[in-house]
């Protein structure tokens, strides 16, 4: 049987189908934006590379795994439901407030994405619950009536309900929602309690309204794949990529769609710690450097990182997301002299169009790909049969940079190379020695096309000796989602002293988020052996308004084990802060439940190792300049479709790939390994 | 253009180092915005982190860091230099707050340490803070009854409380002892060092890396650089002399006065020059370091250049402080503790109407409103434990309008410049035993003009089961509302002025300037603040705008008609196209 993995980009979609051998079949078709036909165009390539019907492919098919991109798109392009809110009375801002802030201290006309629910749609209710959870003011029903007569009367589509602490006490929000569902049945609605219950109006309310806004475009699409997928006669599963780095169903995404917001590179570690762990390593940092941007996560002793209370597309979220550091460093990022005459390359980029100078009807601006044509480092043409200009790129680069900054060209090449990396270089270490974490000697696993180019730079710049670079890396989130996991979330917040926890109410509190996963995941198909539960509790010293995450020990809670979270969650302050703090209480924010739901495991299929002999991929040789050379020099260039498991590269050399490029300098060491992945060894 | 440029080193480790150093300050707040402790620290990220040369020129500053304090730290860490000479080692680490020696007030406790590498000093890092209390009359810090110094609290000449990488447990108990919440303010020093200790492992890194006298070379590059671009801005505005003034709203009876601004352009440099009263016995002074900051400030929004920002963008900017002993160049034993505020927003709005006389449009923008807040103390009814809460979630007005958009709504006071985030209700009232009552925006807040300016603040609070209550209010505009740029002028008044008052019994009792109050149990306070002014005629603003103003809230059907004439009926909405004509004809004429 086969599990189908798709991953829409802005230009490109990619196909990778994987059988339980694990053996690996790749389409790229192009996007069709706001339609499903990508899956014809997608289904017919890998039929045709497998020789068989689409109907011989859709029976043997039992997964497709998609990642949409409605959600993010929904948002970006501002084509939200009309989305109503109902608060507590006087306090009806906190959306559009922003928390008050602003970046860039000295730019007074930067401006926030218009507020979703504009202000004359947030509604005011007389009620009020108190920090404890206690009513203070019941709540005035004849408030909700009216408000509900507005929504009708402007032809609401949806509502999100956001009660001062409602998540310690959800009743006001349950009973608003009640008069609602019974007057406009068809208002989708959202509530806070129930979306996101944690402190914090501003996060809890606004990634509410993301939800409720986003359910009507999300539900449609889920439909009309499915739809799409029946007429094509697949019987099978569908499932969704969530932010959380997760598998979800379309129905629970069409009732969470916030679950499917920026999910687009949540796939990339998950897919870089399965690489990883073939080699036994359970540390990563995965990289992928594309067109526009570098994605950048740490993976550390097997554990996806996560993050919560980001802005996403200028709108705060604060469900659990997959951190990925986006920078814009890419092959398409233009090289650029400010005004203060400093060397700045990015975050511009020349995107696909026009691209980047030495592509045909390329653009004006030197950017990353123009230096490393200029170098010898990429080839003349690229895939799909488009022929690069290195002399057109040379041009850009002398005129734009050499000359005003008194540079050679090749000075101002491997300057924009030099900077581009230490961008990077920059960016993974903010994401590790920044926090605490050390990223010596661990590996680095690529992905995307222009990262193999560079990854020597990177790895050596932070210690790193050992990169794996999976020859499908083009494809890389296409494959972390077929061998990912389902995955929920679940949170209560709990705001008290570690040391006054009522631990009869926390064990009854996990009991209840725990059976809350098992019965979600049931409805998504998963047994209940499948399923694995993390316990985890967000604390943070007395005073502090930021929290860490640790896990819970299993089993039940009991006073040993409070000493032990407290232990757990000094270690973890001390790693990420430099300091523990042994005299201030520790408090408890919230508990939380993850539930894993084991979809397959792919075996992995292993090539045969031949001898390490490598002569005969050797295509030919190009002129190339490496960093500390005087001058260029003949460097082997291998077709990489030639190379066979086993055999070994020393640098100077060049790996031409169909989709990538992989650049191996003087002082390294290239090997394909067993598992379609190359290893680079730095000395 | 670019190849006149000579840099010492190469243009490509140039800025490889420089983005280095950036991406320090950045590590440095995450750590502060990940530990901090007390109140206004953690939610407000009233800090800033600064990385200085070995002779205390500013390198590099946090990207959202408060404007405020960059100014002062440049002026503190060269007085703390000088003042050990070559009494200083590795290990050292300095705290300083006193405003005579380069502070603004002394809520605002630095950290500063030197870096040496082989013996050489290199760098200095530093993170300033504000801090929840300095002991003094007053909990909370802002002292409006003082009316000296001394009176404001615990002052810290530059002293050392790490001496050779030993802590200096004594001096910090010193310190702890004079201050009322010492548990979270050990815990907010912690966080300090922390963020210091991320920037000097880093900067060792890099001087391994590449050598002292690459970086040394950096270092004299980057300061031109900054120079350069300033000099470029500056160079473009028309030569002259151009008067600018702001008021300060009369306190314990000093009478409204005038704060005068003379700012000088010649060619590509500016002088600043300040001319006013002898300082006042009240928490409104400025010492020179303060003064220095929101001159720096402004020059900086008006050159609307991107960041990095050094030392050398200071170097074209001469600054006169006046005579000692008045407001902008005050000396012991003038009191300080909201100087960060009133004066330094007055002086940034002097400075405003000066620079509006020669800057291009694309570069003006209007007074952000008043940020007046208030602190509440009281004994907490259920732990009986002293407690002071500053409100920075009352203290929001609005930001000013610029050329081509509105002001946004809800900013923190302009000399934070959109660095202070509010804390939520439901974090306030986990903390405190409070019950918050409103918290929106106040219609009408904002100043009318072809852009509005962003709206402030409306809030109300309780304190259940309380005895007593003492609040003590700060910030100005009760008087003068914020003002605005190229004929926006307000109608309306009342909404644009500061507004704080006792509710009892349906009653008002209205609270003037650096006043306080003792509230019984039931008794409400409110707090209502102004926005941001306006830029551009009113009545030029496009109707359709306005009536979408009305409808939601921003301003009135009165605020409409009067700021704007745009006639609006107020039960459809709609608007009165011929009455509006009429109107907006008539004022034209």
């Amino acid at each position: 049987m086969y599990r189908l993995g798709i991953d829409i980009g802005g230009t490109f979609t990619d196909f990778v189908l994987l059988n339980e051998q694990g053996e690996i079949n790749l389409a790229k078709v192009r996007s069709t934006p706001g339609s499903v036909n990508f899956m014809h165009d997608g289904l017919k390539v890998l039929c045709h590379n497998l020789n068989i019907t689409t109907d011989e492919l859709l029976q043997r098919l039992d997964m497709i795994i998609h990642g949409m991109t409605v959600s993010t798109n929904t948002i970006i392009q501002q084509r939200w439901a009309d989305t109503w809110l109902m608060t507590t009375r006087g306090f009806r801002d906190f959306l559009e407030a922003r928390l008050g802030w602003k970046p860039k201290r000295y730019d007074y006309f930067w401006r926030y994405p218009p507020v979703i629910v504009p202000r004359y749609k947030r509604l005011p209710v007389s009620e009020r619950t108190r920090a404890n959870g206690e009513i203070w003011e019941p709540i005035n029903t004849t408030d909700v009536m009216d408000n509900i007569e507005k929504m009708r009367k402007a032809g609401a589509e949806a509502c999100a309900i956001c009660f001062l602490h409602a998540y310690a006490n959800p009743t006001h929000e349950r009973e608003a929602a009640e008069l609602i569902k019974e007057e406009l049945p068809e208002v989708e609605i959202s509530i806070s309690s129930d979306v996101l219950p944690i402190h914090r109006e501003y996060q809890r309310g606004s990634t509410t309204v993301l939800n409720a806004s986003l359910k009507t475009s999300v539900s449609k699409y889920v439909e009309d794949l499915g739809k799409a997928l029946r007429t094509l006669g697949f019987t099978g599963e569908v499932r969704y990529v969530q932010s959380n780095g997760g598998l979800g169903s379309g129905e629970f995404l069409a009732d969470m769609p916030i679950y499917a917001l920026n999910s687009g590179p949540a796939m990339g570690p998950e897919a870089g710690l399965f690489f990883a762990s073939l080699f036994n390593r359970d540390t990563l940092l995965i990289c992928d450097m594309g067109g526009t941007s570098f994605d950048v996560s740490f993976v550390q002793e097997g554990s996806i990182p996560m993050v919560k209370d980001v802005d996403v597309c200028g709108y705060r979220v604060a469900i659990p997301m997959v951190d990925v550091t986006t920078l814009g460093a890419g092959g398409g990022s233009i090289a650029w002299i400010d005004d203060s005459g400093r060397l700045r390359v990015g975050p511009k980029s020349a995107e696909a169009e026009p691209g980047p100078a030495c592509y045909p009807q390329g653009g004006q601006e030197p950017t990353v790909t123009d230096a490393n044509l200029c170098l010898g480092l990429l080839p003349n043409g690229l895939a799909g049969g488009m022929e690069l200009d290195r002399l057109r790129a040379e041009q850009i680069i002398q005129q734009k940079i050499a000359s005003p900054l008194g540079l050679t060209l090749y000075e101002a090449a491997q300057g924009i190379i030099d900077i581009v990396n230490s961008n990077m270089v920059n960016g993974c270490e903010a994401i590790t020695i920044g926090k605490g974490y050390n990223v010596r000697d661990t590996v680095l696993v690529t992905g995307g096309g222009c990262t193999p180019a560079h990854a020597y730079d990177i790895a050596n710049a932070l210690g790193i000796k050992e990169v794996i670079i999976p020859k499908i890396g083009g494809v890389l989130c296409a494959f972390g989602a077929v061998v990912a996991n389902s995955k929920r979330d679940y949170i209560r917040a709990y705001l008290t002293k570690l040391g006054e926890a009522d631990i009869g109410w926390m064990n009854v509190t996990y009991r209840e988020l725990e059976e809350k996963a098992f019965a979600d995941l049931k409805k998504d198909k998963i047994q209940r052996e499948k399923i694995q539960i993390v316990r985890t509790i967000e604390l943070r010293y007395e005073g502090q308004s930021h929290e860490l995450t640790v896990n819970v020990p299993p089993g039940e809670i009991r006073a040993e084990t409070l000493a032990a979270i407290r232990e757990l969650f000094h270690k973890e302050h001390e790693k990420f802060f430099t300091f523990r703090d042994m005299v201030s209480p520790c408090h408890i924010v919230s508990l939380g439940v993850v539930g894993y739901g084991q979809v397959m495991k792919p075996s992995v299929t292993r090539d045969t190792r031949g001898n390490g002999d490598a002569s005969s991929a050797q295509k030919g040789s190009r002129l190339t300049l490496f960093r500390g050379y005087k001058e260029s020099r003949e460097t082997p260039v291998f077709d990489g479709g030639q190379l066979k498991c086993g055999h070994i590269i020393n640098g100077p050399a060049i790996v031409e790939e169909e989709t990538t490029t992989i650049v191996v300098p003087p002082g390294s060491t290239l090997e394909l390994t067993e598992y379609q992945a190359y290893l680079l060894h730095i000395q | 253009m670019n190849s006149n440029i000579k840099h010492r080193v190469d243009p490509v480790t140039l800025s490889i180092v420089l983005g280095y150093l950036e991406t320090l300050t950045k590590q440095m707040t995450l750590v502060m915005t990940s530990t901090a402790r007390s109140g206004i620290f953690k939610f407000a990220h009233d800090y800033s982190d600064v990385i200085f040369d070995g002779q205390c020129r500013c390198l590099v500053q946090g990207e959202d860091d408060q404007p405020i304090h960059l100014g002062t730290m440049a002026t503190a860490a060269e007085i703390i230099s000088q003042h050990f000479g070559n009494d200083i080692y590795e290990g050292d680490i300095i705290y300083h707050n006193d405003p005579a020696t380069g502070g603004a007030h002394l809520q605002d406790m630095m950290a500063i340490a030197p870096v040496f590498i082989d013996n050489e000093l290199m760098f200095w890092v530093a993170n300033k803070a504000h801090q929840i209390d300095t002991g003094g009359m007053l909990a909370g810090g802002y002292q409006s009854l003082a009316e000296e110094i001394y009176q404001e609290g615990i002052r810290i000449p530059p002293v050392k409380i790490f001496e050779k990488g030993r802590e200096r447990k004594d001096i910090i108990d010193l310190v702890m002892a004079n201050i009322r919440y010492p548990l979270e303010q050990r815990g907010d020093l912690a966080a300090q060092l922390g963020a210091c200790g991320v920037a000097i492992t880093g900067l060792r890194n890099l001087v391994k890396k590449y050598g002292k006298q690459t970086i040394k070379d950096c270092i004299e590059d980057m300061m031109d650089m900054g120079e350069r671009r300033i000099r470029g801005v500056i160079t473009n505005w028309p030569d002259g002399v151009y008067h600018g003034v702001d008021y300060l709203e009369s306190i314990r009876g000093s009478g409204d006065l005038e704060l005068k601004v003379k700012v000088t352009i010649e060619g590509d440099a500016m002088t600043v020059e300040w001319d006013t009263p002898p300082v006042l016995p009240a928490f409104v002074n400025s010492y020179p370091g303060n003064t220095l900051a929101s001159v720096y400030h402004q020059v900086l929004v008006s050159a609307r250049l991107e960041p990095p920002f050094n030392a050398g963008c200071y170097r074209p900017i001469r600054v006169n402080f006046g005579p000692p002993g008045t407001i902008a160049n005050a000396i012991l034993p003038a009191a300080c503790s909201n100087a960060t505020t009133t004066p330094a927003q007055n002086f940034l709005n002097a400075m405003r109407r000066a620079l509006s006389q020669v800057l291009p449009k694309e570069n003006l923008n209007a007074c952000w409103g008043e940020s007046a807040g208030f602190t509440s103390s009281s004994v907490n009814p259920s732990t009986n434990k002293r407690y002071t809460w500053l409100h920075i979630d009352a203290a929001v007005s609005g930001m000013g309008a610029v050329w081509g958009a509105d002001g946004m709504p809800w900013m923190h006071t302009e000399v934070g410049a959109g660095a202070i985030s509010t804390p939520q209700v439901e974090e306030v009232e986990n903390d405190y035993p409070m019950l918050i009552t409103r918290s929106e925006f106040r219609a009408d807040s904002g100043g009318s003009g072809k852009w509005r300016g962003g709206l402030g603040g409306s809030y109300m609070v309780e304190y259940p089961n309380h005895k007593q209550v003492t609040i003590a209010v700060m910030g100005q505009g009760n008087k003068f509302a914020p003002c605005g740029v190229l004929g926006a002028t307000n109608r309306l008044l009342e909404p644009k002025l500061v507004r704080r008052y006792v509710l009892r019994d349906g009653k008002k009792t209205m609270l003037g300037t650096g006043e306080r109050v003792i509230l019984d149990e039931g008794d409400r306070f409110v707090c209502e603040v102004s926005g941001g002014g306006g830029m551009g005629n009113p009545f030029e603003r496009d109707v359709d705008e306005v009536r979408m103003d009305v409808q939601n809230e921003f301003v009135s059907v009165e605020g409409a008609l009067k700021d704007y004439g745009v006639v609006i009926e107020p039960v459809t909405l709609r608007v009165n196209t011929e009455a509006t004509a009429k109107l907006r004809k008539k004022s034209s004429v």
